[in-house]
């Protein structure tokens, strides 16, 4: 075991030493319970970036968006060149669509932001430059286009600039559009307009309280000039195949109030549980000016597994957090080199590898998981998943490569919980500041062993105490009572 | 029963006060039954109540804030025996400007006795965190803490009431006045001590600046 161990790990680290000039110059991270960024293993690698030159299909302009669909074909919207480059898993190229037709003619794409495809094979464009969505087969022939739905619900002053767009399994088309606050569009295949989905919330704050406060005082002029609150508008989405979907929100005053990234359920409401403590992206920089709140997500994706990716604008960082909101891993970073960004703009993953499009270098970044990030993906999955025994060794391994995963000493305790193991698991969540309320549990289960074992002793103990009460609580009031007497028949005198 | 408890020696006392608090107050001033060793002693005991609490509970029952954080003695003296001090000191002032029967002595342990019930509740709850799981039987130790807590007021309430032989609303006037006292001195050590430590740097400055010349 430990041979194999030693031959895996100097086989990664060979791996990483052969890599270290190109990819991996600064160290990863990952932040602990009290909010320290801690050093971390490599979860993940840049193998390698293609450009449009190397790829045979000539530079990219101004690439907006990158999708994977369901048949593992990588879709890129090269909006400055006014066409969709399609490839395969390999990057080889399959087809480029540079002429759209419609009904009206020719139609001109360079304007689009936003890129879904369905299983249908249908291609759904975001057209914010001409404020409708594009709906096109695999030719280019654009079957639909969505503008701004004519609605009662709908109020006149709010804006329709398509940003993103995704579609659901009913159909249905989900549009992101710019500043708006009040969620996503929903609109069905007759083209009705079904109402928003999932707003982000405003928190209430001694700050804002006195604002609103202020307010009932102020004149009109004087309240027009004052600050509204409005939610931040969603930044981008992406939907698992199960139906949910994940927003993410490009930034926040406050990275401890309402959820960046967030996982909806068809009825728009947040399933990631809030546990008050969840870090989503870096810590600010507080050093800096007071507003300055570096991270700025820009995009958001979910693989097989349902880990979640989430593409860090301001400091070009990716940032993979496991199903229920836990932190994994930290990578990437600002800078010119393979594996680092300078304006990352979308993000996808496909079996395991993540592909990242830079707007700005023009090209397709491809990540692969480490034999860390590879071992410690299964073990989450099988943690997932409910399999705790099966995922102990795993979870054994990651955390004899990362003594300061939290999580993965979460999970290696559960394996020793669901193996009978308490006195190990007690052990294991002690170090885990993440394992919340697991260590009751097992304390609890040591004290039902510990009864369970010495029951006999307990029981006539408790018996030997009662009697041992009651005789000397006799003995006492006689000796009471005695005095009583004595000290009445004092008084007489 | 009462004169069983009456006939104690003075060591045992504090006990009989805990269920009898305005009888127990009243023989412990007439005929001085108390004890200033064991007044001491239970202010002692309160120093180290304060040092489980922080550093010797059970893991499960660690608190954020004092998790892998060292016990800190003179925050913990600050919180405890300083501010009964003050506390203390006030009352007694106060109270002599207004007619209050009690000696400075009197208040000192009628108090100290008054914390016996948080103390041993408190002692109980620790050794408990050995046992009780937080998730599910938690709540009983905030509750026991919270008794102990209303209890030792209500004896400091009953004490004070007793031995300085005042009404109710002038007790409760008494003790308003106390906190602002306390609050008074706590201001005038701030000034002080900020002022000595100006004080203390001019004249490291002058000597300094003295020794740059002479040399």
């Amino acid at each position: 075991m430990f041979k194999k161990l030693l031959r895996r790990t100097t086989l990664v680290l060979s791996l990483l030493i052969l890599l270290q000039p190109a990819s991996v110059a600064l160290a990863d991270y990952r932040y602990d319970w009290w909010g320290n960024a801690m050093p971390s293993q490599y979860s993940y690698v840049a193998e390698d970036a293609y450009n449009g030159k190397e790829l045979q299909v000539g530079d990219f302009n101004n690439p907006m968006d990158l999708f994977v669909d369901n048949n593992n074909l990588i879709y890129v919207l090269d909006s400055g060149n006014n066409r969709i480059v399609v490839f395969t898993e390999d990057f080889n190229p399959v087809k480029i669509i540079d002429h759209f037709r419609s009904a009206n003619g020719e139609e001109n794409i360079t304007g689009a932001e936003g890129l879904f495809v369905n299983k249908d094979g249908k291609i759904y464009l975001a057209d914010k430059a001409n404020q409708r969505v594009l709906v096109s087969d695999q030719e280019g022939n654009i079957t639909r286009i969505i503008t701004r739905p004519d609605s009662y619900l709908l109020d006149a002053s709010v804006a329709f600039d398509p940003k993103k767009v995704l579609v659901d399994d009913r159909n249905i088309v989900y549009i992101i559009s710019d500043k708006s606050s009040q969620g996503a569009y929903m609109i069905d295949e007759a083209g009705n307009f079904l109402g928003f989905y999932g707003r982000n919330k405003v928190m209430l704050t001694v700050k804002r309280l006195l604002d609103v406060t202020l307010r009932k005082f102020a004149t009109k002029s004087q309240r027009d000039k004052m600050v509204n609150f409005i939610p931040v508008e969603f930044a981008n989405f992406d939907i698992d195949e199960k139906g949910f979907i994940y927003t993410v929100t490009a930034f926040s005053d406050d990275p401890f109030e309402d959820s960046m990234i967030k996982k909806l359920n068809p009825l728009g409401t947040n399933i990631i549980e809030d546990t008050g403590w969840y870090l989503w992206g870096d810590m600010p920089d507080f050093s800096t000016t007071e507003t300055t709140w570096l991270t700025n997500f820009c995009d958001v994706a979910v693989d097989e597994n349902h880990f979640i990716y989430a593409l860090d604008k301001g400091k070009c960082n990716i940032y993979q957090y496991e199903q229920e909101g836990g932190q994994l891993a930290i990578f990437g970073g600002n800078g010119s080199t393979l594996g680092r960004f300078l304006n990352p703009v979308a993000i996808e993953t496909l079996h395991g590898k993540i592909f990242v499009l830079d707007n700005t270098k023009k090209n397709i970044t491809v990540f692969e998981p480490t034999y860390f990030g590879e071992i410690s993906i299964k073990a989450f999955s099988m943690f997932e998943d409910g399999y705790y025994l099966d995922s102990k060794s795993l979870f054994d391994e990651v955390v004899k490569m990362d003594q300061n995963f939290e999580y993965s000493l979460l999970g290696l305790g559960m394996a020793y919980y669901e193996g009978d193991n308490y006195k190990a698991a007690k052990k294991i969540f002690e170090r885990s500041n993440v394992a919340n309320g697991k260590y009751s549990e097992v304390k609890k289960e040591i004290r039902n062993e510990w009864m369970k074992e010495h029951f006999a002793f307990i029981f006539f103990g408790i018996i030997l105490a009662a009697f041992v009460f009651i005789i000397a609580s006799k003995i006492i009031s006689a000796k009471v009572h005695d005095m009583n007497k004595r000290s009445i028949t004092k008084g007489d005198k | 029963m009462s004169e069983f408890y009456k006939s104690m020696n003075k060591y045992v006392y504090p006990l009989y006060i805990l269920v009898h608090p305005v009888d127990g107050f009243q023989e412990l001033k007439n005929n001085k039954k108390y004890s200033l060793k064991v007044a001491n002693i239970i202010l002692a005991v309160w120093v180290l109540l304060k040092i489980l609490d922080w550093g010797y509970v059970d893991f499960d029952f660690t608190s954020d804030r004092h998790l892998g954080e060292p016990v800190q003695l003179q925050q913990i003296l600050l919180t405890s025996i300083v501010i009964f001090t003050m506390a203390a000191v006030s009352n007694w002032c106060f109270t002599t400007l207004m007619d209050g029967k009690g000696k400075f002595v009197e208040i000192w342990i009628t108090c100290a006795y008054a914390l016996l019930p948080y103390e041993m509740l408190g002692i109980t709850r620790v050794i408990l965190t050995y046992f009780l799981v937080r998730k599910e039987e938690g709540i009983f130790l905030d509750y026991m803490n919270t008794v102990g807590v209303i209890w030792s007021m209500l004896l400091i309430f009953l004490a004070l009431h007793v031995i300085h032989d005042y009404t109710a609303a002038k007790t409760i006037a008494s003790i308003a006045l106390t906190i602002i006292g306390v609050l008074i001195m706590l201001f005038l050590v701030v000034l002080v001590s900020g002022l000595a430590s100006q004080v203390y740097s001019f004249v490291v400055t002058i000597f300094f600046e003295i020794r740059l010349r002479m040399l």
